[in-house]
């Protein structure tokens, strides 16, 4: 069998998930946008520094005030703020820091007949020069002349690097000579560390309020759905249960305009209907509800019938009050009724004063029997204190008869009919107060299971020959149908 | 049937389209902006002999005036071809370039610069490669002022960043 899963969980869960999936996904994807715009922003911003600086370092050049560019070059890396920015020749040495070049354009224009452009200086001070990877993106930037970027990191920091080629335009191939393309590269080095831990604070944040808000969601909406939805349908439950059960006085007690509400008072309805059909059934046979259940067609069955009909009923009616004599008649038939239905039987109808009943099955004959019996009993024993002197005589016959819906099309019973019915009846007719008279068929049939006597010919109406039939005395075997 | 035909031919077509070359191979029969015989060192294309051929639409370009000042806008669809040979000695006869430097000009192109697409073609693997960093604008941009190259630009023209520009049919 499949565990229980509340519905509460379910819908949380359904929720939950989506809620996680979809804007956590939005979530993701924003604080990637963000990350990504933050670097193409450095990017552009790198890309357009180290044009500036191309076109400083070009238009110091060309008039040829490389010592001002050499001096601008060195304020911008003492004032940067946030970059660190690098000057390298194509070879890969740091520029800016010996007299090799002016030595080489000096030894150009010499070749080219031209005087000397730059009069002996002292080396340059400072740092000693530094050297470029020449494996890593400087090599591609030289090669390529295009720019290459970077991004690498050290301890905890985040750094991007741009190397931006600075090309030997014709002008500048004058002096420095026309072996080449590129003259040298722009390193620029950002620190990106504080701008991506700005958007990554604020993604932990948002997400941490995106976790809170939707479990206090959650909450919420699991309270909503158990006062709501869960309470109810308990309740619901608990009234289908108890109609289950026998009890009919549970209703659902909620007056909500919705289709809970709705829900509760159709199943409020359907237990009145059920208990108005409970309390039907107890004026209709069982036989008659089973055929309810089970259709109605009309068929030969082969059964045992016990006809009751008290004695001296006519002459008490007329001694006593009608109220007196209905309630001392129903206590009879509820006596009667109650034997019957303790020894396997069904009370197809009372007719007044009369009872019929009908027994199936194996021992229908001694379960009959031991009914009538049991009546003579009840009767005999308290035929003074309880039953105002009355009396019954009881009368059992066994054959095939008709069982069918017998009626109007407004008002019919489920019941049988044929001449074993009416022998029955005959038989009945015959039995003095306390007496069981019983067919020949049925004497056959618990030969030896009771104590009898007979047979007794008699006449009958509606048979044409003389019967053979007998009267029981006492029951000698218990039969199995009887219960507690 | 028939529609899944056409959207392969379609896609047959459309490749097609989308890897034709932008340097087409017959270019030997275009014309030739210079009669100089390029075999000097340049930054760029170094120590290469090169020759030059401009294609015809290249060569219906039209000086303008704008301002007092010449220009010569190429339209669009015009290619300037350099074959590059391997040292700057004169080529032997049959002999075949290392690589074709080309300016197409495109002005709606993402990535033209200047107008031009600077496409770079390796002849042996046939691989074209688009340069769409400032790299080769940036020197063929001087050829806009007086430069020391084919008649030298003594009035400083547009020239569109053509080195060795079309004046039509000597």
């Amino acid at each position: 069998m499949r565990r229980f899963v509340p519905i509460t969980l379910r819908v949380n869960l359904i929720i939950v998930t989506s809620l996680v999936l979809g804007i956590g996904a939005m979530v993701s994807w924003l604080a990637v946008s963000q990350y990504r715009s933050a670097i193409d922003e450095t990017d552009r911003d790198l890309s357009d520094q180290s044009q500036l600086f191309y076109y400083a370092i070009k238009n110091l050049m060309l008039p040829g005030e490389a010592p001002i560019a050499v001096s601008f070059i060195a304020d911008l890396r003492n004032t940067s703020l946030d970059q660190e920015l690098m000057l390298w020749r194509a070879d890969g040495t740091e520029a800016f820091v010996d007299n090799a070049t002016l030595e080489r354009v000096n030894a150009n224009l010499a070749a080219a007949g031209l005087p000397k452009r730059f009069a002996p200086r002292p080396e340059p001070t400072g740092t000693p020069a530094r050297q470029a990877d020449p494996d890593g993106l400087f090599g591609e930037a030289v090669e390529t002349g295009n720019n290459a970027l970077v991004q690498s990191s050290a301890g905890d920091r985040v750094v991007r690097t741009l190397y931006a080629p600075l090309s030997n335009g014709p002008l500048c191939a004058a002096c420095h000579g026309a072996d080449h393309s590129v003259r040298g590269v722009i390193q620029i080095t950002t620190d990106l560390t504080d701008e991506l831990a700005a958007p990554r604070r604020a993604l932990f944040l948002a997400g941490g309020a995106f976790l809170v808000l939707v479990t206090l969601l959650a909450l919420l909406l699991s309270g909503f759905l158990h006062r709501a939805i869960i309470l109810p349908v308990k309740r619901i439950g608990e009234v289908c249960t108890g109609v289950a059960e026998g009890r009919f006085d549970e209703r659902v007690a909620f007056t909500r305009r919705d289709e809970i509400g709705d829900l509760g008072r159709t199943v409020n309805a359907m237990v009145d209907g059920l208990f108005e059909r409970f309390h039907l059934t107890k004026y209709v046979s069982a036989s008659t509800v089973a055929s309810i259940h089970e259709g109605e067609a009309t068929r030969r069955v082969t059964m045992t019938m016990l006809f009751s009909d008290v004695r001296g009923f006519t002459a008490f009616t007329e001694a006593n009050q009608p109220e007196e004599v209905v309630r001392l008649l129903n206590r009879i038939h509820t006596a009667q009724e109650q034997i019957i239905h303790r020894y396997g039987g069904d009370v197809d109808k009372f007719v007044g004063d009369e009872v019929m009943g009908l027994f199936r099955g194996d021992e229908a004959d001694l379960c009959a029997c031991a009914a009538g019996m049991a009546i003579q009993h009840e009767l005999l024993a308290h035929r003074g204190d309880r039953y105002g002197g009355l009396s019954v005589g009881v009368g059992i016959n066994r054959g095939e008869v008709i069982e069918g819906r017998i009626g109007s099309e407004r008002r019919a019973d489920h019941t049988v009919i044929g001449d074993h019915v009416n022998f029955a009846a005959r038989l009945c007719s015959l039995a003095k107060p306390g007496m069981i008279i019983v067919s020949e068929s049925v004497h056959e049939r618990i030969r030896g299971k009771v104590s009898s006597r007979g047979p007794v010919i008699v006449k009958v109406k509606g048979k044409r020959d003389p019967q053979r039939v007998f009267t029981v005395q006492s029951i000698l075997e218990e039969p199995s149908c009887v219960q507690s | 049937m028939r529609p899944i035909l056409i959207i392969v031919l379609l896609t047959v077509a459309a490749t097609a389209v989308i890897a034709a070359p932008l340097l087409p191979a017959n270019y030997a029969s275009w014309d030739r902006p210079t009669a100089i015989t390029l075999n000097f060192a340049i930054p760029g294309h170094l120590e290469n002999y090169r020759v030059i051929y401009l294609n015809r639409v290249g060569t219906t370009v039209q000086p303008s005036s704008v301002s007092g000042k010449v220009r010569w806008d190429y339209p669009k669809g015009t290619i300037i071809l350099k074959e590059a040979y391997a040292g700057l000695q004169t080529p032997a006869k049959g002999a075949k370039p290392i690589k074709l430097y080309g300016m197409v000009k495109d002005p709606g192109n993402p990535k033209a610069k200047g107008g031009w697409l600077w496409v770079v073609k390796d002849v042996a693997t046939k691989k074209e490669t688009i340069y769409d960093s400032a790299f080769c604008i940036d020197c063929h941009s001087y050829a806009n002022l007086k430069h020391q190259y084919g008649d030298k630009n003594p009035n400083a023209e547009f020239r569109d960043g053509v080195y060795y520009p079309w004046f039509g049919k000597k």
